[in-house]
């Protein structure tokens, strides 16, 4: 069968086209790991708390957001039909408001803060195939986390205290999470081959992702950082 | 064989070298880490200073003259000690020395209030930052013996008798929950290194308050956080700026503040009813459990790589 093809291209001569028979691209290896840098913004579910009178949230701070940045590095634990991941994410979030005058409720001109460093412990499974195999630039995922969330209210740049009690704590829950990446690599394949010749990263990507996070602190009543919200970011697959 | 040019240009580098051979260098004795400036205030007016002199390559073949030093409140030190007014004064002279049996040694010992800048403006009371410079000259032969004398001189010590004080601070305040805050600025004044803020329960009519005085704070650190008042209690509030000599300024003009009780997130969670207690404790023996799944769960994940 060989040779008959290779007869055939002989007697079909130089004016004629060559079929070029391509390889088939490597296959993806099986361990790696992702670095993802992201931001989004969130308002915790303060007023979900059972028995609050009102919102100190919405008190303090109105209806802004709380700003997010952070990263996150994940293991590739099995990578055939798609990946596993295992990872550990860090971040940062604040937000200021006035503190009110206990005489009157205005505020005044000392500054209130909360400030949370949400940590995440992630395992998920990326369904990478769609790049991988059928060469669609879009890879959905979904992870589940653990949750630890630190968290601190400050009032003049200060823990806040009440009544001997102060106001910072951990918070423990879980997290799901749904998204979607963008392989950038398909923009510029040449790029994405010289990146990854060049500097082991073997694609690139943005991302959007839905966070539910469920913060019970193993059923102990308190406060709420539970939320829901978005994510945006770039992430490098080594 | 060296072409004209190059005999010119060897020439002058070799006598280029010669000049930079020689040298005189002062510094002031005591000082640690070594200074070039000597600052001292009023309550420094009768301090000693003592300066050590080092020549290099000079000697009694090709010094011309003995070394001088003296101690000059003219613009410049000239090439000898000054006597005339249009040199500030007469000069200060504080040492003359023979090359011929040392290269290097101590000037005499001088007070700052002997300089002729403080002595022209009227001694120690006087009001005024004045600068003298610490002069030394030597004629000498540059080019060996034979040739005429040139003098070389240094003049790289300055001591500064200052008296002047530095502007007041600018002061703005903002009452807080159990404490004011105050905002201080230099007013454009460089010369500020430190401020001083002092406050007191303001008294009923004419009386005068009876001030506490914080520990100063470098100009750097432009807010001071008085804590401990009393909420709905008047505070006046008063500061000074202070000079790298310790000359402090004219206090700024008075201000009151009244702290208020408020509240911040934390305060408006817990009026609002909120049940969790703060802290970490809050997280109990579950912490360290959940670590160490972590950690096994990631080791066995590590393992089958």
């Amino acid at each position: 069968m060989t040779a008959a093809a290779l007869l055939l291209l002989l007697a079909a001569g130089p004016n004629n086209t060559v079929v070029q028979l391509r390889p088939p691209p490597p296959p993806e290896p099986s361990v790696g790991y992702l670095i993802e840098l992201k931001m989004g913004t969130f308002i915790p579910r303060v007023g979900d708390e059972k028995g609050l009178l009102y919102n100190p949230y919405e008190t303090i701070f109105g209806n802004r957001s709380m700003l997010y940045g952070g990263g996150e590095f994940d293991f590739i634990a099995w990578h055939r039909y798609g990946a596993v991941i295992v990872g550990f994410s860090a971040g940062y979030s604040e937000i200021y408001g006035s503190a009110l005058l206990q005489s009157s409720g205005a505020p005044s001109s000392e500054k209130a803060a909360l400030i949370v460093f949400p940590l995440r412990f992630p395992v998920g499974y990326r369904f990478d195939v769609t790049w991988s195999r059928w060469g669609i630039p879009l890879v959905p995922y979904v992870k589940f986390a653990l949750l630890a969330t630190f968290w601190n209210a400050t009032k003049g740049g200060r823990t806040e205290v009440v009544n001997g009690q102060s106001g910072n704590g951990l918070k423990w829950g879980w997290g799901a999470t749904a998204g979607l990446a963008f392989m950038l690599d398909v923009l510029s394949p040449q790029m994405a081959k010289d990146l990854s010749t060049d500097t082991g990263i073997r694609h690139s990507y943005i991302f959007a992702e839905y966070n539910y996070d469920q913060m019970p602190s193993f059923g102990k009543v308190g406060l709420t950082l539970s939320s829901r919200w978005f994510t945006f970011g770039l992430g490098l697959e080594f | 064989m060296p072409s004209p040019h190059r005999v010119v240009l060897l020439a002058g580098l070799l006598l280029g070298a010669a000049a930079s051979a020689q040298a005189i260098s002062l510094n002031f004795v005591g000082s640690s880490p070594q200074v070039t400036t000597l600052a001292r205030g009023p309550a420094g007016c009768n301090d000693q200073v003592r300066v050590a002199w080092t020549t290099t390559g000079l000697n009694a073949s090709n010094a011309c003259t003995s070394l001088q030093l003296w101690v000059t409140n003219s613009q410049s030190c000239g090439t000898q000690p000054g006597t005339a007014s249009s040199d500030g004064g007469t000069d200060l002279i504080i040492g003359t020395f023979s090359l011929a049996t040392q290269a290097s040694g101590l000037a005499n010992t001088f007070r700052v209030a002997d300089m002729p800048g403080v002595v022209a403006a009227g001694g120690c009371s006087a009001i005024a930052d004045i600068q003298n410079a610490v002069c030394s000259s030597v004629d000498f032969r540059a080019a060996g013996i034979g040739s005429t004398c040139g003098t070389l001189s240094a003049a790289n010590l300055i001591v500064r008798y200052d008296t002047a004080p530095p502007a007041s601070p600018t002061m703005f305040l903002l009452p807080q929950d159990s404490r004011i805050v105050v905002r201080l600025g230099n007013n454009d004044d460089n010369n500020v290194v430190n401020y001083l803020v002092q406050y007191a329960v303001e008294p009923p009519g004419g009386d005068l308050p009876s001030w506490t005085t914080l520990p100063q704070i470098p100009a750097t650190v432009t807010s001071q956080s008085i804590d401990g008042l009393i909420n709905g209690t008047t505070y006046v509030v008063q500061a000074f700026s202070l000079d790298e000599v310790g000359n402090q300024s004219a206090p700024s003009p008075q201000q009151t503040a009244v702290p208020q009780a408020t509240n911040g997130f934390w305060a408006e969670y817990k009026a609002a009813g909120g049940h969790d207690t703060g802290g970490c404790s809050s997280s109990g023996a579950a912490v360290p459990s959940v670590i160490s799944a972590l950690g096994v769960l990631v080791a066995l994940l590590w393992r089958r790589r």
